[in-house]
């Protein structure tokens, strides 16, 4: 009995220090969780992506369309930048379809130059295609658009047709206009003030203004990218300061 | 006076030796019947189920590129919250059924409904995701895909719109294959879920066009689920 007693003395030495431990696992993994947390809060919304946005989801659209002017964006390092300003079309299933303009990579390539672009995740992965140096200040017209709902999208600038993309819908749930960076806290030279009017979206067989009372903002401003309304039709994004209205158009 | 004597029975009985032996032989043999019946059964119902996803939590958002459009809420996506199922067949004027085969552990977590403008109807989506996974108001299409849910979307083409021409081009892509479910064909695109790729079964039951993605599960998988929608 002695020799029992003392073995189970014995397990036992052994198994509070594993209920300690057990106990303490939580907390550590809730310390680490939290930790990481704080990482990626570090990166805005996303780890390494930024947003100054408008977006409108009030219902499907077939498409959408825009207007804005080639700002003097300043990838400080040309082949670790991402920033662009772009419309996106988000459909139901996670594909997307996007077109604007951008500087830096692009394409597997580094740009110092403001190139003209477009891209697609479709489902059978993502790409993205260089549609040509753009001048800054030049004034263009970004479509994105299944005006007749066969499921074959076009990417349009001004009159050109950049691409046709078979997709699994002819609409999408989400249409955004903005810009997106892959910096922190970027100055005001990185993205500058980039304007974006006459924004429009195609639903029953027609092109409507995106009026101002659609939509909503979203803007990391914690880390430097900022959007809002000049008028009811024109907005402006840029990165490293509050939002200015001057040179509206 | 029962208990009394159910008692000196019992204890009669227990106390022969010979039955003693009897008991532990007839207890141990039927012990051993129900265990094995266990093991059987549980491993017909295994092989019934479809094996819940062990792919890694995150997947899907380590293989998006460098540029992707803001991530999307659920409610941005896909609208308000149905309060039921017979709520968004209402609304939307379609015949919306319910995955009845599933992973263990994976259940039917919301439903929601948006303005289709095109058809002047309603998207409905249902999310489905691992027990333990909280569906919010914050959670993101990402997040479902990440988790390994799985996500069925219910719509309507418009009225003008070939079917047959679409799937015959939809069906040219890589990875994509003709398969029958329930006498439909389906399209069936067999991403790599370990690169974080979307899976995807897409089909027309009766007029209404429905679609399985999932990031956790194989196309063979999600063509079971679809099999089974009632």
């Amino acid at each position: 009995l002695q020799t029992d007693q003392s073995h189970y003395q014995k397990e036992s030495d052994k198994i509070w220090p594993m209920i300690a431990l057990i106990s303490i696992l939580p907390i550590m993994m809730l310390t680490v969780g939290f930790s990481t947390q704080e990482a990626d809060a570090a990166k805005c919304y996303t780890p390494d992506h930024c947003y100054a946005l408008h977006r409108y989801n009030d219902a499907t659209v077939n498409g959408l369309k825009y207007n804005t002017i080639v700002s003097d964006m300043v990838p400080i390092t040309p082949c670790s930048t991402v920033m662009v300003a772009a419309g996106w079309v988000a459909l139901p299933n996670g594909d997307w379809l996007e077109a604007g303009f951008t500087s830096g990579s692009l394409a597997g390539n580094c740009y110092s130059t403001k190139q003209g672009y477009y891209a697609y995740q479709d489902s059978f992965g993502y790409s993205e295609y260089n549609a040509g140096t753009l001048t800054v200040g030049s004034t263009h017209t970004f479509e994105i658009s299944d005006a007749n709902t066969d499921k074959y999208w076009n990417i349009k600038r001004n009159t050109s047709n950049l691409a046709q993309v078979l997709m699994a819908y002819s609409y999408g749930t989400v249409a955004d206009r903005g810009i997106e960076g892959n910096r922190n806290n970027p100055s005001t030279s990185w993205i500058p003030t980039t304007h974006f009017w006459n924004g429009q979206k195609y639903q029953n067989g027609a092109w409507s203004n995106i009026s101002g009372g659609q939509g909503w903002f979203y803007q990391d401003t914690s880390y430097g990218y900022y959007i809002g309304n000049c008028d009811t039709t024109h907005f402006h994004a840029r990165t490293g300061g509050t939002l200015t209205c001057s040179g509206s158009h | 006076l029962f208990w009394e004597s159910l008692s000196n029975g019992m204890t009669e009985f227990i106390n022969k030796p010979r039955k003693k032996i009897l008991s532990i032989v007839a207890l141990i043999v039927m012990g051993t019947i129900l265990l094995s019946t266990a093991i059987v059964s549980n491993t017909l119902v295994n092989t019934n189920e479809i094996k819940p996803s062990e792919r890694p939590i995150g997947t899907y958002s380590k293989s998006l590129p460098t540029r992707s459009p803001l991530p999307m809420t659920l409610t941005d996506s896909y609208g308000e919250l149905a309060v039921s199922i017979d709520h968004a067949k209402r609304l939307s004027s379609m015949e919306v059924k319910t995955l009845s085969k599933l992973p263990k552990g994976t259940e039917l977590q919301s439903v929601y409904i948006k303005k289709d403008a095109q058809n002047d109807t309603y998207l409905v989506t249902q999310v489905y995701t691992p027990r333990e996974m909280q569906v919010t108001a914050y959670t993101t299409f990402a997040d479902v895909m990440d988790n390994n849910g799985i996500i069925v979307l219910y719509s309507k083409e418009a009225t003008n719109f070939d079917r047959q021409s679409w799937l015959e081009q939809y069906s040219k892509n890589p990875n994509v294959d003709v398969v029958v479910i329930n006498g439909m064909n389906a399209i069936a695109i067999d991403g790599t879920p370990e690169n974080g790729e979307r899976s995807q079964i897409m089909f027309y039951d009766q007029d209404v066009f429905v679609n399985l993605v999932s990031v956790g599960y194989h196309r063979a998988d999600l063509i079971e689920m679809a099999k089974s929608l009632q």
